[in-house]
């Protein structure tokens, strides 16, 4: 483990602990007092966030880590993890269409809970970024001799302005959003363990595409 | 009604009074314990109804405590919940098999802790040789293996069958994807891991697909990521 990694733990760790007893506190306080629900409800909010922080912050340090080491590599159908993820995402956006279709083999080497993670997080922007009636096209297909995951939302884009910038850690389009700027970074470290390049491109008020372009094995 | 009992061993005082507040406000009795060792004889003199074990006790005592717990039939049969770090992935899986009931990972939500809890303790009062399980429109009917929501037979295979009954019977629980192989296709049959996630993917179906129900019960088969699924009515948190 390096210096960097480990300082990362340690720090998740024992902020976990004060987090533990603001949030609980918080949660108490929350169910007692009508008249401050507003308030506590925003603090519940934020003290989550810094959870999700450093839950994604010791998960990328992990990954930084891991490249490093010999990560764990095995037959992975890609197929399979793409459809369960599709599946999961619909349960949580019952009113959103999730089209999934598989158009060329699906078995790759690779890391399965990473693959599902990266995927998972990429279906989760797709599904926060459109509209409640919103279309996710998820599509695993072959180009020119590379084999790609394509989802396409038809969502509110990203301004052109973001976008050379948007896997930069830390980097949030909407400061208003509840998101925490590592996702697409975590997606970016994942893909380059499996040799795999992410591509993004966005029409503003449009949606947005997002490509996972592995090579042919 | 007398107010069940819950024992919470934790060594940070700030976590075990917070705990204990919010339990005591959710009426509940709490005893308190810092150490393993005033944990057990707390278990021993005072007979908690559930336990709240911290599994970062010094020198891995939570886990002898379990052990120790499992050895001695007049505590054997106390549940226990664990509250795990996020960043312990192996420490879970480790946990549940070495005999933990379920498990909160810090920063844990009150809310849903308690919901555990009772649920816990509803789970381990009522006996395990039920023939039939309810939750809301969704009913299983061991006799006529059959599966109903909102009194309507759905369409379901024999393993997503068992699958659902294993579930059922142990609800708010999240398992490893081993241990539901081991329980629902029996432990001694070779079956790659993966073939769970193909199972829970036909259950979720059966369950969306049918009838005109304004619950999606699919909704319910949760995926706890990095250990495995649970099945659950509480609302589900990214």
């Amino acid at each position: 483990m390096t210096d960097n990694t480990r300082l990362v733990h340690e720090l998740s760790r024992e902020l976990r602990a004060p987090l533990t007893v603001i949030s609980g506190y918080l949660e108490t306080l929350y169910d007692t007092h009508e008249e401050w629900q507003a308030p506590f409800d925003r603090m519940i909010k934020q003290s989550n966030r810094i959870d999700r922080l450093l839950n994604d912050l010791v998960y990328l340090t992990r990954l930084e880590e891991a490249e490093n080491e010999a990560a764990q590599v095995a037959k992975v159908d890609i197929a399979a993890v793409i459809q369960m993820v599709t599946d999961e995402q619909r349960l949580y956006h019952p009113n959103k269409t999730f089209s999934y279709a598989s158009s060329t083999q699906s078995d790759i080497q690779g890391n399965g809970d990473q693959l599902y993670t990266a995927f998972t997080k990429l279906l989760e922007n797709a599904g926060e970024n459109t509209a409640p009636d919103g279309c996710i096209e998820v599509l695993w297909h072959e180009v020119n001799g590379t084999r790609v995951l394509c989802i396409k939302d038809n969502g509110v884009g990203i301004e052109p302005q973001h976008l050379p910038r948007i896997t930069d850690r830390f980097y949030r389009t909407d400061l208003n959003s509840d998101g925490v700027g590592l996702g697409l970074c975590i997606v970016k470290s994942i893909l380059e363990h499996h040799s795999a390049c992410l591509r993004i491109s966005s029409e503003f008020g449009k949606g947005t595409a997002i490509e996972c372009v592995f090579k042919l094995e | 009604m007398n107010a069940k009992k819950i024992l919470i061993v934790e060594d940070e005082i700030a976590i075990r009074e917070m705990i204990r507040t919010s339990l005591e406000m959710a009426g509940f009795e709490c005893l308190e314990a810092g150490d393993a060792q005033d944990a057990h004889i707390q278990l021993v003199d005072n007979k908690p109804d559930l336990v709240l074990l911290d599994w970062m006790l010094p020198g891995n005592s939570g886990l002898e405590l379990i052990r120790r717990m499992k050895r001695d039939t007049s505590i054997a049969d106390v549940p226990v919940i664990m509250l795990t770090a996020r960043t312990d992935e192996d420490n879970k899986i480790q946990g549940l098999n070495s005999g933990a009931d379920d498990y909160v990972t810090k920063p844990f939500s009150v809310r849903e802790l308690i919901a555990r809890i009772k649920a816990l303790l509803r789970r381990s009062a009522s006996s395990s040789e039920n023939s039939s399980y309810r939750m809301q429109g969704l009913q299983l009917d061991d006799k006529s293996h059959r599966v109903y929501i909102d009194d309507e037979a759905i369409d379901i295979g024999p393993t997503e069958y068992k699958l659902l009954r294993f579930f059922m019977a142990n609800e708010d629980r999240a398992f490893s994807r081993s241990q539901i192989l081991d329980n629902v296709w029996g432990g001694n049959v070779y079956i790659e891991e993966r073939t769970v996630d193909v199972h829970i993917r036909r259950l979720r179906n059966a369950l969306r697909r049918a009838g005109t129900s304004p619950i999606d019960y699919g909704l319910y088969i949760q995926t706890v990521r990095g250990t495995g699924y649970r099945f659950s009515s509480l609302v589900i948190q990214k």
